[in-house]
């Protein structure tokens, strides 16, 4: 058969008819709630683009405010609706031929003609909006858990808090940034806090983990000798960050994260923390800074100097990570070490998140796959 | 009066000695290491936003 031979394409409607709900975003990744956005991304009647999870995406609000999030290209001839696309009452529209659709993904409108074909469907995903950004469900049908109330579970009512949004684009992959949370002797040695450190599980769940690094024989923090350090360094920012005491994290579902510190019960200091991928090999730093609302005269523009500043401070601990993590090279079968427990751990518990049909290979970027069940071998 | 130049001298001398000093210093540095393949607050930041 030559080109110019083809045989016709079918369109009796044989293929199976998808229908409109929640879908996945990509079932490599743990089914979690993961930061996408703020909330400040999606303006009223704007339609937002942003690539998340490997996927391309549009934002756009309905009438009554409510975000959706839809697949970017559109089901008709592909084209990508945030480029040009529009917001057209409670629908968003596609600028190339114009059709519509819903904030379920059905086609409500194509200009000039009424029939709408049934079998044309954008896919969907469940989003949330909460602290001024908007959070995701990496999975089809129902979430096997609830968003959780990050605030009640960092002890501090709402009305006192205020959030400062940071969120900074990496070359590297998101599971190696996010997993340092389970792993303590690298704040100790990476973030030259302390001499070293381990990784506490304090309970787990299918859902949730709660994790407390500590680290023994701190450095003098404030002092000129650390002073001094920092400056040589090039790293005197790093000042605005001590870390005094232990880290406390809970982590829902794998990729999002409340970071504490264990003897600061103030606001300031509490962050929900989310590495979410772009593509396999870079992500985004997704970080809400907790900063305490101030009821005083002037005070919105205080809070978000303070917001700036502990922006800053957290991208200082965060280039110490990049510089490591930008040229990392793991090995296949890492000579895990029995201070390595936290981060087994969490690895073990980033796949059990996974859905996927096929095996999990040991690629190393998305999940761990077998590695996820290696034994500690001086375990005491 | 007349002094003030002379503390204006060696205050700027201080600071060029201690500038020169941080960076001929053979710490080893993460965000000199970071910086070096391009990723800076600036880059960081630019490259994440949402349009």
């Amino acid at each position: 058969m030559t080109l110019t031979e083809r045989s016709p394409v079918e369109i009796t409607g044989s293929q199976a008819r998808p229908e409109p709900g929640y879908e996945a975003l990509n079932p490599g990744y743990p089914r979690a709630w993961w930061t996408i956005g703020w909330s400040g991304d999606v303006k009223p009647g704007r339609v937002a683009s942003l690539r998340i999870l490997e996927r391309d995406l549009v934002l756009w609000r309905d009438s009554t405010g409510a975000v959706h999030c839809q697949a970017a290209h559109c089901a008709h001839l592909g084209v990508h609706i945030g480029q040009g696309g529009s917001v057209v009452g409670d629908t968003v529209r596609c600028p190339f031929h114009g059709w519509c659709y819903d904030a379920s993904g059905r086609l409500a409108a194509v200009p000039g003609h009424d029939r709408l074909r049934e079998d044309v469907c954008l896919p969907t995903f469940r989003v949330v909006e909460r602290y001024g950004a908007l959070f995701a469900w990496n999975g089809a049908g129902e979430p096997d858990f609830d968003f959780p109330d990050i605030l009640a579970e960092a002890g501090f009512p709402e009305e006192d808090v205020v959030f400062a949004h940071h969120r900074w684009y990496l070359p590297f992959p998101a599971k190696w940034f996010g997993e340092n949370l389970c792993d303590g002797m690298h704040f100790a040695v990476a973030h030259d806090t302390a001499e070293w450190g381990e990784t506490i599980i304090e309970s787990e769940s299918p859902t949730v983990m709660r994790m407390r690094n500590v680290i023994y024989n701190r450095h003098k923090w404030l002092g000129w000798a650390n002073v001094k350090k920092r400056f040589r360094r090039g790293e005197l920012v790093n000042l605005l960050t001590p870390v005094t005491n232990d880290i406390l994290s809970t982590c829902w579902g794998g990729p999002l994260h409340l970071v504490r510190f264990a003897d600061r019960p103030h606001i300031l200091g509490n962050i929900i923390a989310c590495w979410t991928p772009v593509d396999a090999d870079s992500h985004l730093v997704m970080d809400v800074t907790l900063i305490p609302r101030l009821r005083l005269p002037g005070g919105p523009m205080v809070e978000k100097a303070i917001g700036f500043a502990a922006g800053l401070g957290n991208w200082s601990t965060a280039i110490q990570d990049a510089g490591l993590m930008m040229n990392r090279a793991e090995p296949a079968n890492p000579p895990y070490h029995v201070r390595d427990r936290g981060l087994i751990a969490f690895r073990r518990f980033w796949d059990s998140r996974i859905v996927a049909d096929g095996p999990l290979d040991g690629d190393n970027l998305r999940s761990n796959g077998a590695r996820a069940g290696i034994r500690v071998k001086d375990r005491p | 009066m007349k002094k003030q130049p002379v503390l204006y001298g060696a205050a700027l001398a201080a600071v060029a000695v201690a500038w020169r000093r941080a960076h001929s210093s053979d710490v080893t540095s993460l965000r000199k290491v970071a910086n070096s393949k391009g990723i800076t607050t600036w880059t960081a930041w630019r490259k994440s936003r949402v349009g």
